[in-house]
């Protein structure tokens, strides 16, 4: 397939079937590509390196191995597509190109809406300048206390992440700052 | 940080020296402030890096005085993500049908174990997958209950409701999602914060005057006080200590200036303010008797122009952020 | 060197290794050996390989599909609700980011570089520059920061190295792989071993671990869950340490075992998951130093504890003692 074979080691070669394997787990490969990432090779491996022992015909006394290798199997079976993944998608021509419309429609809106924000940003960033500009023409004692970073800059957890709806108490109008005795308190 | 910035021609060590001419006391008469302080400083030292800075000074008149005054860009995050528009929404129906399509077969035989009780139950609530619902003429292709050529319908089990205790109740009680348009919003309080969840507001105050009554709030800086110190203490006598706020940063995000007009009866010739942005995550705002606030609203950035003046908006709105 | 293909496996054993043209070396050399331009001057001797096979007919499909195309193999639905930190980023943080990190005429710190001979031999001609002061390699510059190079998070790496696959089977590095997969959404990579060190019962190309790197919407998803979900659920936990980091922006931290498992996809079923190891997480970021690196992440809601180190760079002083000597004055 497109991964060379030849990086596999001569044993795995002769053992390696056609492998299925894109790194996604959503997204469908509908061309084989064979990768040393797959389950099969890393039992290849394992079997390899004398972990694992999956030989026919020869009978395991105890139960428990079976059970074990029952395990590895199982566990493989997670990180394999084989069986698991459905047939490609097929569209017809009409589809097809409506699907590359709807994706070009994503696009442009996307990128303007980069754009925008880039240009909001780019406002931002020189309203600032042009303020500390003039600071400096008039004040240098409070330019440069203006100028003064706390080390190190932190943004408070009370950043919250928005929600897709509110939350129960949306927003705390009671709040009170904390009493100087538990101020004092926290400090010693 | 140790990234230093490029300070003026004036470094720390110069700083208490220059203090004594920056902020000379309104009470000696002396109109001057900033300007005229850099440029005595420029004919004291002659160095050569003070001298570059003469050009830049030299912009703005010296014979003017202004009113240095630090103001407060106080704004709410939004709660609540961003409003879909209605391609938005389809785009994002239309992608995770997509991605269910081309999922894997969910694995019931690591989640649901083979010969257990909870296998059964599983299993026992699937529907029938035989592929009669295609009417291609193709054949099924059912491999572990599922036809590869469609989406994976998964149905899990209700939950035992005689086997529920109080605590697992609470943590499977279906939540129900309150509405992103709140009350606030329905009768259009301004002066709530729990209005446009998904904007960023800002806090406009009004004051009791003829022109330019709604503006950003702000305060004359004091001698000896910093744009910060200013600003906190802006923010404590006018909006009352009960606000849980943090401010941006020490340097100033917006810049606004004007003259003052004869009937103002100022000491100055105009005034200077310096914007510092600060975010409020909690409390009220309560106009205080003493700081002359008659009213005080928190607008998107799209509501603001109806009530400021445009050359203040001018100066403004490129600080502000339109979600 | 050009002549590496780029599929290529990440371990680092000889036997995975892809066939290489050994590099003509001689005795000695008057050039820099890692030079990264090519020659032009006639006849060019281009080592660039192709992958033929992937010329012919029956590939043109899948390799010139675009990636967002149904048909094409690599389709994945990226974007398939809104993403709530990435949005929030940008409304919110990357706005504040840029007031709270601006400094007004800020200057470009220049990174170690490699030094000129002072030609004081003869042998200074051509001879190739010496290392950079400090540092094996050269640093990039600290460039100003502006509107342009906010700092965003940009991909996330999960490394877990699982002990027991090396003391006591390697098949212990399983359910941390599969696990690996469940939180990400992403199918990962094994890791296997380089070396073999017979103290440590270690021997070469056992798996040992995996890896996963995420970007974009699963990224996002990753970290709201991790910062909203996990952390705040571990005990004692108070936050990453201030030391973390390699110097270019991009910060690290681990995950016991024991923590693991208040990841959503694991808690729902604990009983399936035995000898779970911990991981090792890396936030890729677009900042420039460390620190920059941290104010970001706490604003996406990470904290941090310990005293911050700080970006070792020259103090300004010694930058206009330099600058000085070479005669540069800055017109302030």
């Amino acid at each position: 397939m497109i991964l060379a074979n030849s990086f596999l080691p001569r044993m795995l070669r002769t053992r390696t079937r056609t492998l299925f394997a894109n790194g996604s787990v959503l997204g469908a490969a509908n061309a084989p590509v064979a990768s040393i990432f797959s389950p099969q090779a890393i039992l290849d491996v394992m079997t390899y390196n004398g972990s694992l022992t999956l030989s026919r015909g020869k009978r395991s006394r105890a139960g428990g191995e079976l059970q074990q290798k029952h395990k590895i199997v199982n566990m493989l079976s997670l990180i394999s597509p084989r069986r698991k993944q459905p047939r490609r998608i097929k569209l017809s021509y009409e589809d097809l190109l409506r699907h590359r419309t709807v994706h070009r429609a994503w696009q442009l809106i996307v990128r303007t809406k980069r754009a925008e924000r880039g240009l909001e940003l780019q406002k931002q960033y020189y309203k600032m300048k042009h303020a500390c500009d003039e600071l400096r023409k008039t004040s240098h004692v409070l330019y440069e206390s203006a100028m003064e970073k706390p080390s190190p800059i932190r943004f408070p957890l009370e950043y919250r992440i928005p929600t897709l709806t509110p939350p129960r108490r949306i927003w705390d109008a009671t709040w009170k700052p904390p009493a100087e005795e538990k101020k004092r308190r926290r400090t010693v | 940080m140790t990234l230093r910035h490029v300070p003026g021609p004036l470094r720390p060590h110069t700083v208490g020296l220059v203090e004594q001419f920056v902020r000379p006391a309104r009470r000696q008469g002396g109109r001057s402030i900033g300007t005229a302080a850099a440029k005595e400083i420029t004919t004291e030292a002659e160095s050569s890096l003070l001298s570059s800075t003469t050009s830049s000074v030299a912009e703005s008149p010296a014979s003017v005085a202004f009113k240095i005054m630090s103001g407060l860009i106080l704004c709410r995050q939004p709660i609540v993500t961003p409003e879909l528009t209605p391609f938005e929404s389809a785009y994002y129906n239309y992608q995770s049908e997509l991605q269910k399509r081309l999922m894997w077969t969910f694995p019931k035989w690591f989640y649901y174990p083979e010969g257990t009780l909870a296998e059964r139950q599983f299993s026992s609530v699937q529907p029938t997958v035989d592929g009669s619902d295609r009417t291609e003429f193709e054949k099924p292709d059912i491999v572990f209950n599922r036809d590869r050529r469609s989406k994976q319908e998964v149905v899990f089990p209700e939950r035992d409701v005689e086997r529920e205790t109080e605590e697992s109740a609470k943590i499977y009680a279906k939540i129900e999602p309150r509405s992103r348009i709140t009350e606030a919003d329905k009768t259009i309080d301004f002066r709530s914060l729990e209005r446009k969840l998904d904007r960023t507001l800002y806090l406009l105050v009004k004051k009791d005057r003829q022109a330019n009554e709604w503006k950003f709030p702000a305060a004359e800086v004091l001698n000896g006080e910093s744009l910060t110190g200013a600003a906190k203490r802006l923010l404590l006598h006018t909006g009352g200590p009960n606000m849980n706020t943090w401010l941006v940063s020490n340097t100033p995000a917006a810049y606004h200036h004007y003259p003052y007009k004869p009937e103002d009866n100022e000491a100055y010739d105009g005034a200077k303010i310096f914007y510092l942005k600060s975010r409020i995550f909690a409390g009220t705002f309560v106009p205080q008797k003493e700081s002359g606030i008659i009213d005080y609203a928190w607008l998107t950035k799209d509501e603001i122009p109806d009530y400021v003046h445009k050359g203040y908006w001018a100066s403004m709105a490129n600080a502000l952020s339109k979600q | 060197m050009a002549g590496r293909p780029h599929l290529r496996p990440s371990t680092g054993s000889t036997y995975f290794r892809p066939l290489q043209h050994q590099r003509h070396q001689a005795l000695h050399t008057s050039t820099p050996l890692n030079k990264n331009s090519i020659s032009i001057v006639h006849p060019v001797h281009h080592r660039i390989r192709y992958k033929k096979n992937q010329l012919q007919p029956a590939y043109k499909d899948i390799l010139q599909t675009p990636k967002w195309d149904t048909q094409s193999h690599l389709f994945k639905p990226q974007y398939t609700q809104q993403s709530r930190l990435e949005e929030h980023y940008n409304t919110t943080i990357a706005s504040d980011l840029l007031l709270a990190n601006f400094v007004h005429n800020e200057r470009v710190i220049p990174g170690r570089k490699r030094q000129e001979w002072d030609g004081s031999s003869q042998y200074h001609i051509n001879r190739p520059k010496r290392a950079p002061a400090g540092s094996a390699v050269e640093t990039p510059d600290i460039k100003q920061r502006t509107f342009k190079n906010i700092p965003r998070l940009e991909a996330i790496w999960i490394h877990a190295f699982v002990r027991d696959a090396v003391r006591v089977n390697q098949e212990r590095a399983l359910p941390t792989m599969v696990m690996m997969q469940q939180i990400t959404g992403k199918k990962p990579r094994p890791v296997y071993s380089k070396a073999t060190v017979m103290t440590w019962r270690l021997r070469k190309n056992m798996m040992v671990g995996a890896k996963v790197k995420i970007q974009g919407p699963d990224m996002y998803q990753f970290f709201a869950t991790l910062v909203e979900v996990v952390l705040p659920r571990i005990k004692d936990f108070k936050g990453v340490e201030n030391t973390s980091g390699d110097m270019f922006g991009n910060i690290s931290f681990g995950l016991e075992p024991a923590d693991v498992k208040w990841f959503p996809e694991v808690e729902g079923s604990p009983e399936l998951w035995p000898n779970l190891a911990g991981l090792h997480i890396t936030l890729v970021t677009g900042a420039q130093t460390d620190p920059q690196a941290r104010t970001m992440l706490s604003a996406l809601g990470l904290p941090f504890v310990g005293k911050e180190r700080l970006h070792n760079v020259p103090s300004f002083e010694a930058l206009e003692a330099i600058d000085r000597k070479k005669g540069i004055v800055y017109n302030y």
